[in-house]
């Protein structure tokens, strides 16, 4: 296990929230004092409340009905139809990556959502600037420490994403030029990642299992990175990807290993030895810290009995 | 004096040759405007129907003659449409305010099924003034003719 201290530098709100936010709150949010903003949560007919280390800071300002429809279709830039499908699945993603979770009343048709009415919530989450050693990460995944891929666990808002975008901006520069494709489902992992002289494919808005695919198949990756992974489907396209020798970063969300190795989807990745390292990220005072586990380590805990 | 009053005669019947050949301009505009309008609706709603494309992305992948026709060098559906009220009779205009006010406020197939009704609305009407055109070209001209010799008649 290894322990890396990563600095993280607040922002202000990005202009691309400012201008979409009435001017109301955006003066309230700079007013409530919350230090380093990580989270707006706006509720219709609610206070809307900053979320920052944990702890919720009153705004003061409460939202219509009238005034969340309208945010919601400036967000869409005028175009509701073009995030109707990630809307029904709970969320949109803005510009420069910012991922906004909405909440509402779902019309559904034979259990699945067809549209989202009454949008009542909206939970903005606002990107932070943060510089991440990912070099131990990075060698582990050219095989220079050990072979297989990375998959990286922690629970929602801790900073995969922003660890995965880091590993593929270093892993995909002249320093490695590994042929890197990012399999970006929720359009918020690429949206940073255009240097210039980067070895790098962004598959943007394919669903996982496809996006792999064709990463591998069409695209020549020497890597393929993807976020969120968990479904069976995603399992049988990483197995397909992995029995292709393409390693791959992959982040999930568990707390702890054991908790990780109890989805059956992981389970089975891990049987197949499609991760040769289990990264696990935790929120720390100063920021964040990671600690690096062995597929051993991974099967000592299912030996021994853990929960599954 | 006969030469002056043949010149001046000559010239109101000039100014009343160009104002119809200006109005003939304006009828044959009208149609152009419309058919512009249904051309940028069509292709909007394949971009919706195939890529479910921001309208901002589509606009901006919009062939550059159907804004010249509208007007407007600013690829928004509103600027477009100030742009080309000179040009649109009433039933038109009307079509195209509620359209654009309603555009991106729902689902996909609520747009299709929108736009749908707009454009079959908007051919009825070309058709409507297509077929009424021939009528008003001749109308404009022969009035305008008719106006300056009648002119030109009280003045000699």
């Amino acid at each position: 296990m290894q322990n890396i201290h990563i600095s993280h530098a607040p922002l202000s709100l990005p202009p691309q929230l400012t201008a979409l936010l009435p001017a109301q709150l955006c003066d309230a949010v700079r007013r409530c004092g919350a230090p380093n903003a990580e989270e707006l949560r706006l509720h219709c007919g609610r206070t809307c409340t900053v979320t920052a280390r944990g702890r919720n800071y009153d705004t003061g300002v409460v939202l219509t009905e009238v005034q969340m429809r309208e945010l919601l279709k400036k967000m869409c830039g005028g175009s509701l139809y073009a995030f109707s499908q990630t809307i029904n699945r709970g969320y949109l993603t803005l510009s420069g990556g910012i991922r906004v979770g909405v909440c509402g009343t779902a019309a559904t048709e034979d259990g699945r959502v067809i549209g989202v009415s009454e949008v009542t919530g909206l939970i903005i989450r606002i990107p932070h600037a943060v510089s991440v050693d990912v070099s131990p990460v990075t060698a582990r995944l050219c095989g220079i420490q050990a072979p297989g891929g990375v998959l990286v666990f922690a629970p929602p808002g801790v900073g995969k994403t922003t660890l995965l975008r880091a590993v593929a901006e270093e892993i995909a520069s002249p320093a490695y030029a590994r042929r890197t494709v990012v399999v970006d489902t929720r359009r918020e992992l690429g949206c940073t990642l255009n240097g210039k002289d980067l070895t790098l494919d962004i598959l943007v808005g394919y669903p996982r299992e496809i996006g792999i695919e064709i990463a591998v198949r069409s695209l020549g990756a020497q890597l393929v990175i993807c976020d969120e992974i968990g479904s069976a489907e995603d399992a049988r396209a990483i197995l397909a990807a992995a029995n292709c020798g393409v390693p791959l970063l992959a982040s999930a969300h568990a707390s702890v290993l054991t908790e990780l190795l109890c989805r059956p989807a992981i389970r089975e990745l891990h049987r197949a030895r499609v991760f040769g390292t289990y990264v696990g990220l935790e929120r720390d005072t100063g920021g964040f810290r990671y600690r690096f586990y062995q597929a051993s380590d991974a099967d000592r805990l299912l030996s021994a009995g853990a929960p599954l | 004096m006969t030469e002056l009053k043949l010149l001046g005669g000559f010239l109101i019947l000039f100014a009343g040759g160009s104002a119809a050949i200006a109005a003939v301009r304006r009828e044959k505009k009208k149609l152009a405007v419309l058919d512009a309008w249904i051309e940028l609706l069509s292709y909007i709603r394949g971009q919706i129907d195939l890529y479910l494309m921001p309208m901002e992305q589509i606009l901006s992948g919009a062939d550059k003659a159907l804004f010249d026709i509208l007007g407007s060098q600013a690829k928004t559906l509103t600027a477009c449409l100030e742009a080309s009220l000179p040009h649109l009779d009433n039933e038109s205009r009307r079509l195209l305010t509620s359209w654009i006010k309603e555009s991106g406020s729902t689902y996909r197939e609520e747009e299709l099924k929108r736009c749908d009704f707009y454009l079959a609305s908007l051919r009825r009407r070309r058709e409507k003034l297509a077929a009424e055109q021939p009528s008003r070209l001749k109308l404009a001209v022969a009035l305008h003719l008719c106006l300056s010799l009648g002119t030109a008649i009280l003045l000699w």
